[in-house]
């Protein structure tokens, strides 16, 4: 067993799962077995990326330093931006940033903790969970949970919202995959295997499921993206 | 009694669905309700009234009242005329004593002369404590229904939705509403509480050509359905406008909880009933109810008919009847000539007989009540007086129509008001709801005041314009208004024919006659809010639908008040009745679970809730509950055991002003605080009163990391957030109590575990003494070890990034396996800190409790010029001390007193016991308790009362009660 863990690794144990290492965590890479994108009931997919990459920056220089560093201008409160090198940069505040491994590259995260002064380095990593939601009935199943209006429409690629989400805090940011749908969404670790269940059952009546990360990454994706 | 198609748009009449009701079983079609099904079959009587027991059946055939309330299987106050038949459903009648059709509660009425309005506050409240025996049987007598206790709840969830325009009503009105709002650009989501979209398009007869009617209401439907920009919800019921557009909406196993921009509310009208002796017998309903029998479920309410109208409608449902084969007998016409319109033409040129300038003076009842067999009919003479009733007509059916209430319920939920308008003899809108400050609701259809088809028509788009206009979507230009009608005509001014042996019905949910009403205003309860509840009218089932308008106008003569201007009483939600079930549908109970959570259940713990967490209380079989404890406090006091105290809250407070910050939050001393060492942190407010404690480690000259209590993370970030706000200090506070999970490894072996792992530390003595912090790495995994003696034992907390807290927990507990290594829970925790005299903010402290009384004082900085209940502290301190907190122990024989048991000074309360338990390493019975300072010096004795009363000796004892010289945490 790996030393990292996240908080619902046991839920995988006993599916059919393929596992693999990835960044000191065991994580569920595919299910055996898995269905393909033209079955019409794919339409909903859960997947556990908390072994992916992520740290905070708090400071009141950010943007001059996500300039500096990243070579992008930083996006706006409540909005995200990709970095050329794969990072997905996520504003919070007008003092605070997350920043996301994306799932379609690896950046140096080592370089990048780094670079960034140690007084403001805030350990996301294990503060928070990631889990992605794709697919076209994301929005509805959301709607079971938030009050926010995160329909296709009206909650834009890239945007980001710090709502509830079954009574507890959560920040998702809507990262499409080519014309999927898809919203990462980041829970306290400690309420992570609650917000799970919450979601499976907020998923069953729209036959959703979980996916590994694999079938996320690589063109593997296996829900249909019709928005 | 059935008709062929078209009549029965609702139906499915392929598909016969048989159901038992008062356990006959009878058999009905798909898309019939419960009471259209019975009709059919001839069946009339449905329930019983709530007083009286009187014969009650179909009024309304549109859900709005309480005459069709029947018990389904185990659910309650059904309504028979809204609920669809199910294959072997069982139906029963409600209130009855007995048998529907033999209940023997009539016998109440008998004694009605001595139950006159306002009985209950008169009869039951004497002789003192009579109400006790009354109650029992009143409620026995008052039954709605019974409730399956032993009924298993079934899954309902709960749905936030959205829109730009919602559209109450599915009607023409709504329909052209949510039409034009959508050709404007607004996302619309039409709601209607019945199966299909049509509203009265489905069974009113507007004018003569019913065709005419059909092509307009299939035109609008298949608009509505197909246009991409309007969402349509059918079979949901909005119960309910709050504040900011949100409104509740019933559907079968959900409630929607919609926010919109804009609101159009074509809820239409509710007919009103004419009030006349026996106005409530089966036989007599609504004319609409009628026409909706007709049309909906293809269903003859009767063979024989009597219409009484006071409108052109009436002439409507005199011509459906007719054409749907039930003999018209007269038509009673309340005004004094014939009105020149369509449809009453059309009933003239059918041969059907109107009586002018009458009313009908009594529905006279057939064998037991449970139908009628005739009507008498009085001439009107003059304001409203009657003439001798001078002609009986039989049937089996009597139709009213005399009137309409608008159905504005909702908007009064949120703000609105309806007044009532002499002119028209009609109650009308005269306020909508404001929210966020500017307007946000139009109001379409007879709910406005508009009743001509095209009228209505035309007053539904321009409410969808300006619906969608408000929401900010303008594409197209303002449609033109209707032409101003009048309403005058709808409703007759007083439908209401007093009879001399009473029982003309005003209030049918309640029984509440003419007399009723007139009688609460002669006992000088002369405001309509009074009425209500002295009378308790329009407080039943149907929340005065069809008795508010009638209630009105009698009251208010009464009261020689004029009509004019006059509300009706206070509207409250929900419009409709709302199952328990889906108002708590699926409720979300969020837990915390630390990182270790499924080791500490695989290692058989019992896990107990501590705030939002979870936590292992002990580990094993609960019926050695105590014994288990106690061994795992003697593992940590002989040997060694390992605490998940993840649960704590943890806070980094970093930047050039921490150590100052840091100062003024918490009461003892922080700026000359070395790098490296812990310090015990104590919080108050500003009132001096104590709110949380936890120990702060320096590991910067502007680096702290600093824990709280397990409940207190959240409320000491959000303070510290506060004050670094009003202060203006340079500091960043982060929460990372999830970041760190947090291991206690403590006992005399601590070290020796800790040796025997891969590490970086000097863990002896010398190198990491007693409240030293450190930073390093213990089996590869990096720590923050912080060497603290809560239990008083040598020990370290290990703070761990969480991801790495399970890994680490297994590496302790193997290194600890040969040394016999135990897993501890919170129960042995606490007895462990009671030995020591250690307090628990929240347990040893109440809300009112300042330092000085829980002995605290200590960890009070005197010098310096600022923290945080500072100046509270000190006026206190100044002032005679009311209680102290103080370490007892008990007896041996004494029997064990539980926590917030009373403490005495002679007969009076001087405090409580705040933690007790039995100290196995003492081999005694500990605790701490408030006492009164005079009574605070240790070799004292004070008495605790038990929970039975029963009084015990306890001795006060210095503290800590075990290892007074601290040398076991220091090794």
């Amino acid at each position: 067993m790996t030393k990292r863990r996240t908080q619902i690794y046991r839920k995988f144990l006993e599916s059919d799962f393929v596992f693999g290492n990835s960044n000191g965590y065991r994580v569920p890479l595919s299910m055996n077995g898995q269905r393909k994108h033209d079955e019409p009931e794919n339409g909903l997919a859960l997947c556990d990326l908390s072994a992916m990459n992520r740290v905070g920056y708090k400071g009141a220089d950010v943007d001059t330093w996500c300039e500096s560093q990243h070579g992008i201008a930083c996006p706006p409160v409540n909005h995200s931006a990709l970095t050329k090198n794969g990072l997905l940069v996520v504003r919070l505040s007008s003092t605070e940033l997350l920043m996301l491994e994306d799932l379609d590259a690896t950046p140096d995260f080592e370089m990048i903790l780094e670079e960034v002064p140690a007084v403001s380095l805030l350990p996301r990593q294990d503060s928070h969970h990631v889990f992605m939601l794709l697919g076209q009935h994301c929005a509805s199943m959301f709607s079971k949970l938030c009050a926010v209006d995160l329909r296709y429409h009206k909650f834009k690629e890239m945007h980001v919202a710090q709502t509830i989400m079954a009574r507890v805090s959560v920040i998702v940011v809507r990262c499409d995959m080519e014309q999927t749908p898809a919203y990462y969404v980041l829970v306290d670790s400690s309420l992570a295997e609650y917000l799970w269940d919450s979601i499976l059952d907020a998923m069953h009546e729209f036959e959703g499921r979980v996916v590994g990360r694999n079938d996320l990454a690589g063109g593997g994706l296996t829900v249909a993206g019709e928005r | 009694m059935r008709l062929d198609y078209p009549y029965g748009l609702y139906l499915e009449r392929d598909k016969t669905i048989s159901f038992q009701f008062d356990g006959q079983v009878y058999k009905g079609f798909e898309g019939d309700t419960i009471a259209s099904a019975l009709v059919a079959n001839r069946v009339k009587l449905i329930s019983r009234s709530f007083k009286y027991h009187r014969p009650r059946g179909i009024l309304s055939m549109a859900g709005q009242d309480g005459n069709s309330l029947v018990q389904v299987d185990d659910e309650p106050n059904v309504r028979a005329d809204s609920r669809a038949i199910e294959e072997g459903m069982v139906v029963t009648a409600q209130n009855v004593i007995g048998k529907l059709h033999n209940d023997r509660g009539r016998v109440v009425e008998l004694f009605s002369r001595f139950l006159p309005v306002g009985f209950y506050y008169k009869a039951f409240y004497k002789p003192r404590g009579a109400w006790r025996y009354w109650e029992p049987v009143i409620r026995r007598m008052a039954g709605l229904g019974k409730v399956d206790l032993r009924s298993q709840s079934d899954y309902t969830d709960k749905q936030y939705r959205f829109a730009d325009v919602a559209v109450i009503g599915g009607g023409p009105a709504g329909m052209s509403a949510a039409l034009e709002a959508a050709e404007n650009g607004a996302e619309v989501l039409l709601i209607d509480e019945n199966p299909i979209l049509g509203g009265s398009l489905n069974y009113a007869r507007f004018n003569e050509d019913r065709g005419e009617i059909q092509t307009t209401a299939g035109e609008l439907i298949r608009a509505a359905k197909r246009h991409s920009g309007i969402e349509v919800l059918t079979n949901a019921q909005c119960t309910g406008w709050f504040d900011d557009n949100w409104l509740s909406i019933l559907t079968n196993r959900r409630l929607l909880k919609l926010r919109s921009q804009s609101v159009v509310v074509a809820s239409g009208s509710f007919e009103q009933p004419a009030v006349f002796r026996n106005n409530d017998l089966p036989g007599v309903m609504l004319g609409s109810a009628a026409q909706r029998l007709l049309r909906l479920y293809g269903v003859k309410p009767g063979q024989r008919a009597v219409v009484m109208t006071g409108n052109s409608d009436g002439y409507g449902v005199a011509l459906d009847l007719f054409e749907a084969g039930v003999e018209v007998a007269s038509v009673i016409e309340m005004r004094k000539g014939l009105p020149d319109c369509e449809l009453t033409q059309a009933v003239m040129r059918r041969e059907i007989e109107i009586i002018c300038n009458s009313t009908i003076h009594e529905a006279v009842s057939g064998p037991g009540k449970r139908s009628i067999k005739g009507v008498t009919v009085a001439a009107i003479d003059g304001d409203a007086r009657l003439a001798r009733a001078s002609r009986e007509i039989s049937c089996d059916l009597l139709c009213m129509s005399v009137g309409y209430s608008p159905a504005a319920q909702l908007l009064c939920h949120s703000g609105g008001r309806m007044i009532y308008d002499e002119h028209t003899s009609m109650l009308k809108v005269a306020a909508l709801p404001r929210h966020g400050g500017g307007e946000r609701a139009v109001i379409a259809g007879s709910l406005n005041a508009v009743f001509d088809l095209q009228a209505v028509i035309v007053d539904g788009k321009h409410a969808g314009w300006a619906a969608a206009d408000m929401a900010g979507f303008n594409r197209k230009t303002e449609p033109a208004l209707p032409e101003p009608r009048a309403a005058a005509g709808q409703n007759y001014s007083w439908p209401i024919a007093a009879h001399p042996e009473g029982k003309e019905f005003v209030d049918y949910d309640e029984d509440l006659q003419i007399k009723d009403i007139e009688q609460s205003v002669a006992e000088g309860y002369d405001n309509l809010e009074l009425v209500k509840r002295y009378a308790t009218v329009v407080m039943g089932p149907s929340q005065g639908r069809q008795s508010a308008l009638n209630n009105l106008r009698i009251a208010t003569k009464a009261a020689g008040r004029s009509l004019q201007g006059l509300s009706v009483t206070t509207q409250r939600p929900p419009f409709h009745p709302e199952p328990i079930q889906l108002l708590a549908g699926r409720s979300f109970q969020p837990v915390r679970r630390t990182a270790i959570h499924h080791r500490h259940l695989e290692l058989g713990a019992e896990m107990m809730p501590a705030g939002d967490w979870l936590r292992p209380a002990y580990y094993g079989d609960p019926a050695l509950r105590t014994q288990l404890i106690e061994q795992e406090a003697l593992a940590i006091r002989n040997r060694v055991g390992l605490i998940d105290v993840s649960t704590l809250g943890k806070l980094e407070v970093c930047g050039p002003d921490a150590a100052e910050f840091m100062n003024r939050m918490y009461t003892f001393a922080y700026l000359k605080q070395p790098v490296g060492r812990l310090r015990y942190v104590l919080k108050t407010d500003e009132t001096g009163v104590i709110t949380d404690d936890g120990i702060a480690a320096r590991f910067g000259d502007d680096r702290f990391y600093v824990s709280t209590t397990t409940g207190g993370s959240d409320t000491v970030y959000r303070s510290m957030l506060l004050w670094r706000a009003r202060w203006c200090l340079d500091v960043d506070i982060t929460n990372v109590t999830s970041a760190y999970s947090a291991i206690s490894i403590a006992g005399p072996l601590s070290r020796k575990v800790l040796q025997k792992m891969p590490q970086d530390m000097d863990l002896r003595a010398k190198a990491f003494p007693y409240l030293e912090a450190r930073c390093g790495k213990l089996s590869d995994v990096p720590v923050r070890l912080l060497r603290v003696g809560f239990v008083g034992e040598l020990g370290w907390e290990i703070h761990v990034p969480s991801s790495q807290a399970e890994f680490l927990w297994d590496v302790l507990l193997e290194a600890g396996k040969e040394l016999a290594c135990k897993p501890v829970g919170v129960e042995a925790q606490r007895l462990l800190r009671l030995e020591k005299g250690h307090i628990i903010v929240g347990q040893d402290t109440d809300g009112l409790t300042v330092p000085q009384e829980a002995a605290m004082s200590w960890a009070i900085a005197k010098k310096k010029p600022f923290h945080i209940g500072k100046r509270s502290c000190e006026i206190l301190s100044a002032k005679e001390q009311t209680r102290c907190l103080v370490g007892f122990s008990l007896p041996a024989e004494s029997r064990m007193p539980e926590e917030s048991n009373l403490t005495l000074s002679g007969n009076d309360i001087a405090g409580r016991v705040t933690s007790v338990a039995y100290s196995p390493a003492l081999r005694q019975t500990i605790g701490l308790a408030y006492v009164r300072p005079e009574q605070g010096d240790v070799g004292n004795h004070f008495e605790i009362k038990l929970s039975d009363g029963e009084r015990i000796r306890a001795e006060i004892v210095e503290l800590p009660f075990y290892d007074r010289e601290n040398a076991r945490q220091a090794v």
